[in-house]
């Protein structure tokens, strides 16, 4: 295995482990796994978008420097904007996630102050460092405020800071995933033709994937892992696109 | 006619001009609209006056500006199935002879009428791409001019960059064919804009066309689209 260490993971060279029907297993280039479908296949993937889960600021009755990331929400709609959330002390992603330091202790009703947002800690999660939090203003400005203020969630194996079109894969759609789809980013558009070449359909569904992470202290505690996942109906007839359009492809 | 409300439309540069003219007909027709502009007292001003439309400050120009723009965008509608990057910079102003235009003026245009269209497309490409995968949509539309076909004089910086989105816009219609998402390069005229006052002050504003009947055009033509037979999608 060779470590990821560069924000953009698709190197030209990039290698694929396929397995037959049979359990037999063989190694092929990444760039030619659409050559591995076979006509009726479907390629089904994540559509997601990835937040900039990532606020920088301060919990404001101690003046300490927290991080939070947010890490799940009750549900996609655009006027929730209640997030649980993991909170972390000192420190950047440079340092591991299992290995950074706690916040200061944080209680039901602490103000944390990031960037343009102020939060409050509207619950305790059942870990000191696992809340929710509630923004003040409307959803509009919540928006607003995690889109320019926040940024992806990092990896301390990455030397350089990432950044929104790092994690944004090609197909990307609704912003609820906390960490990047990343098997996704092998479509590019080139492999969705390469897909109805061989005679393959592709279709898409949404779904927010969670933290992969979280500090070594919060391991036996409730998973911030959200899973949340719709497919969009259609709306009305195929029209200007293909005719099957109503049926994924 | 065409059913219309159910679309979810972003437009670039809609506090003003042909933009607000747009928003104001999606908004009418029932669509959810999100619009973006720089100035945050306009946008604030017009998402208050039109109530349901979503106002997110943005400057397309600028590179980082586009994947929270995206973000606010797709948050707000939950996909995206028309997108209409109208957001248009003259360069120098007053207007200026190419080899006295300073190199920044020029940049200026093309980020705002060329990068930044596509840079805002490509990180919505995948809404759009799966509105048309359910039947929804999947338009673009390029606001373009007809400086972009012909070599007005001081019309050098924005002309060559409206040219050059052009030929973005005709070969990415080409290259989207078989998604079913439609790129459209449509000129709307000459209009009594604030764009069309800088450009040239002293017009006879009574003999431009309203920004309103370029808007219904454009309207039109993106419902004709959404409801024309299906292309064969380019080899």
């Amino acid at each position: 295995m060779i470590a990821a260490a560069r924000p953009v993971q698709r190197p030209a060279d990039a290698k694929l482990l396929a397995i037959d029907a049979m359990g037999e297993t063989s190694v092929v280039a990444r760039r030619h796994w659409t050559e591995l479908l076979r006509p009726g296949d479907l390629v089904v993937a994540n559509d997601a978008a990835t937040l900039a889960a990532s606020l920088a600021g301060r919990h404001a009755p101690t003046g300490a420097t927290i991080e939070v990331r947010l890490a799940g929400r009750a549900s996609l709609d655009w006027d929730d904007v209640a997030f649980d959330a993991v909170l972390f002390g000192a420190g950047d992603w440079h340092m591991r996630t299992e290995d950074r330091p706690s916040p200061p202790p944080v209680f039901a009703g602490d103000t944390l102050a990031l960037g343009p947002l102020t939060a409050r800690a509207a619950a305790l999660l059942g870990h000191p460092r696992f809340v929710r939090l509630a923004f003040d203003g409307d959803a509009a400005s919540t928006w607003a405020g995690i889109a320019r203020h926040g940024r992806p969630v990092q990896y301390a194996h990455i030397a350089e800071p990432l950044r929104l079109w790092d994690v944004w894969t090609p197909i990307a759609g609704p912003p609820v995933a906390f960490e990047p789809p990343s098997a996704a980013f092998v479509l590019d558009w080139a492999a969705l033709r390469a897909i109805r070449a061989q005679g393959a359909m592709f279709a898409t569904l949404t779904h927010a994937a969670g933290l992969s992470s979280t500090p070594r202290s919060m391991r036996a505690s409730p998973c911030p892992n959200p899973i949340t996942c719709r497919r969009r109906p259609p709306m009305r007839s195929p029209a200007h696109g293909a005719s099957s359009r109503s049926a994924p492809r | 006619m065409t059913e219309t409300s159910y679309l979810r439309v972003a437009i670039t540069g809609g506090t003003s001009g042909l933009g607000l003219a747009l928003v104001r007909r999606f908004r009418g027709a029932g669509a959810g609209v999100a619009l973006t502009a720089r100035a945050p007292d306009r946008v604030a001003a017009i998402a208050r006056a039109l109530p349901g439309v979503c106002g997110i400050v943005a400057d397309v120009a600028e590179k980082d500006s586009i994947y929270p723009t995206a973000a606010q965008i797709l948050a707000r509608l939950g996909g995206l199935d028309v997108l209409v990057n109208n957001t248009s910079s003259l360069g120098p102003t007053p207007l200026a002879l190419l080899a006295d235009t300073a190199c920044e003026d020029f940049e200026r245009a093309i980020a705002t009428n060329l990068l930044g269209p596509f840079r805002l497309t490509k990180a919505l490409l995948g809404a759009l791409a799966a509105s048309a995968r359910d039947g929804r949509g999947g338009v673009i539309v390029n606001i373009s001019s007809d400086a972009a076909a012909a070599p007005y004089e001081r019309w050098g910086a924005y002309g060559a960059s409206k040219a050059a989105l052009l030929h973005l816009s005709r070969i990415w219609d080409r290259e989207l064919a078989s998604e079913g998402v439609r790129v459209l390069s449509l000129d709307p005229g000459d209009m009594d804009t604030p764009l069309h006052a800088l450009a040239v002050p002293d017009a006879d504003r009574a003999a431009l066309k309203r920004p309103e009947a370029a808007a219904e055009q454009i309207f039109a033509a993106i419902a004709a689209t959404l409801t024309a037979p299906a292309r064969e999608p380019v080899p």
